[in-house]
């Protein structure tokens, strides 16, 4: 009788933990999404309308690394420059500039492989991008923080948050080949990209260009936690440059070939208000297992 | 008459000339330090082209140097329309492009312009006696 009265308690204890700490990482991911699409004022005062031009984009930056450090963890730059799409704009035109923020998280156990997960901060001109894609900003911070958490990981593991991929996907690009060029070990790439809308609750994922293993993964992980998995070829976000150099990557979005996709991408309506934040909230722990799972294996 | 006695005689037009190659070499290189080598091919054929012209009689040199200035002209204009067409048309959101139109890009289109209009009109003063 005491032992169960024991073990109710601790459970009920355990699951007040758990539920407290999802609520304080959803208000968090809400405070991140407000703040990138300019709802609200950061604590530094500087506010965020769009992340287009090269001043506000700089300021997105500033502002990640700093929601990077939040977790403890150091921010990085990779800056770039990368020709022009085709060579003969080279010559009219200046190329590429950007920047790219990361971190890692560091293994527990001694391991070399490296799980990436991204997302692009960079929004069109005059829109605020709550949903595209401050919502993929704040789902890879929240898989981050629940990382973090975990006595134990097998693998080290990079958060990226990519620039222009609005303009041909340069930051991804910039990215990948330096993975490359520097002989990461890297297992997979897992790509957030507009994932905030979600009108018919449910839940669904759209993976693009899935690996097998990875495809395998989500949709287990998918029926454990209730959450549809869809598989298409969409090839139009930042997961491409990593199969290009033959990385295991694959794409995730909310369900732009099924038809229940945000209305207001690369809008001035693709506002706070718009986002679903039940959708970030079994988005992130969807990616979270799956991690997980692939950390595990 | 030697290059260098050549070059002494028209100091303004060889000083334009320079400077507009070597804004092309400087873009060129830059170019090719990321992989881009459109442009510093570009500039090395324009720059043996323009080397050879001065082994060739007058009439042969001034015909490529004012190519090379019609060049130049093509390319400024190309970039100061594109810059009109973009303060008229704001439904184009691509940023990278929009930032190729600064003040600073600006001023060197309207430079080169310059440059080129220069370089003609010395070719045809002076016909490179």
């Amino acid at each position: 009788m005491i032992k169960t009265a024991i073990f109710l308690m601790l459970s009920l204890f355990v699951q007040q933990t758990m539920a407290q700490e999802n609520n304080e990482l959803l208000e968090a991911q809400k405070k991140v999404i407000a703040e990138l699409s300019g709802h609200q004022i950061p604590e530094d005062g500087r506010r965020i309308p769009h992340r287009s031009t090269k001043e506000e984009r700089e300021l997105t930056r500033d502002y990640l690394s700093k929601v990077i450090e939040s977790l403890d963890l150091t921010p990085q730059l990779q800056e770039y420059t990368r020709p022009n799409v085709n060579p003969i704009i080279d010559l009219l035109f200046e190329p590429y500039r950007g920047a790219n923020v990361y971190t890692t998280l560091p293994s527990t156990n001694e391991s070399d492989a490296y799980l990436v997960i991204g997302a692009h901060f960079d929004t069109e001109r005059n829109c605020p991008g709550a949903i595209d894609n401050a919502s993929g900003i704040a789902i890879g911070f929240g898989v981050l923080r629940k990382l973090t958490m975990l006595k134990e990981r097998n693998a080290n593991v990079i958060l990226v948050y990519f620039d222009q991929e609005e303009e041909d996907l340069v930051g991804s690009q910039a990215f990948a080949q330096k993975l490359k060029k520097e002989e990461f070990n890297v297992h997979s790439v897992h790509s957030m990209d507009t994932m905030g809308w979600d009108r018919d609750g449910d839940n669904a994922v759209e993976l693009g260009l899935p690996s097998d293993l990875l495809e395998k993964t989500y949709v287990e992980v998918g029926k454990e936690l209730n959450i549809p998995i869809v598989i298409t070829s969409v090839g139009s976000s930042d997961h491409v440059p990593f199969l290009d150099l033959g990385f295991n990557a694959v794409g995730l979005t909310d369900e732009l070939t099924s038809g229940d996709y945000a209305p207001y991408k690369d809008t001035e309506n693709d506002t706070y208000e718009t986002v679903n934040f039940d959708y970030i909230t079994t988005s992130t722990e969807l990616v979270y297992e799956v991690l997980k799972k692939l950390m595990e294996e | 008459m030697s290059v260098l006695k050549q070059m002494a005689s028209s100091k303004v037009l060889y000083s334009l000339l320079g400077l507009s190659v070597l804004f092309f070499l400087v873009k060129g290189v830059t170019y090719a330090s990321i992989g881009s080598y459109v442009p510093i091919l570009f500039i090395t054929i324009a720059i043996i082209i323009l080397g050879w012209s001065f082994t060739r009689c007058n009439k042969v040199h001034r015909h490529i140097i004012r190519f090379w200035a019609i060049l130049i002209i093509l390319w400024a204009s190309i970039r100061l329309v594109l810059w009109i067409v973009l303060e008229i048309d704001t439904t184009l959101t691509e940023s990278h492009l929009r930032e190729q139109f600064g003040i600073v890009q600006n001023i060197i289109s309207l430079l080169m312009l310059l440059i080129g209009i220069k370089i003609i009109r010395e070719v045809k003063q002076r016909k490179l006696n």
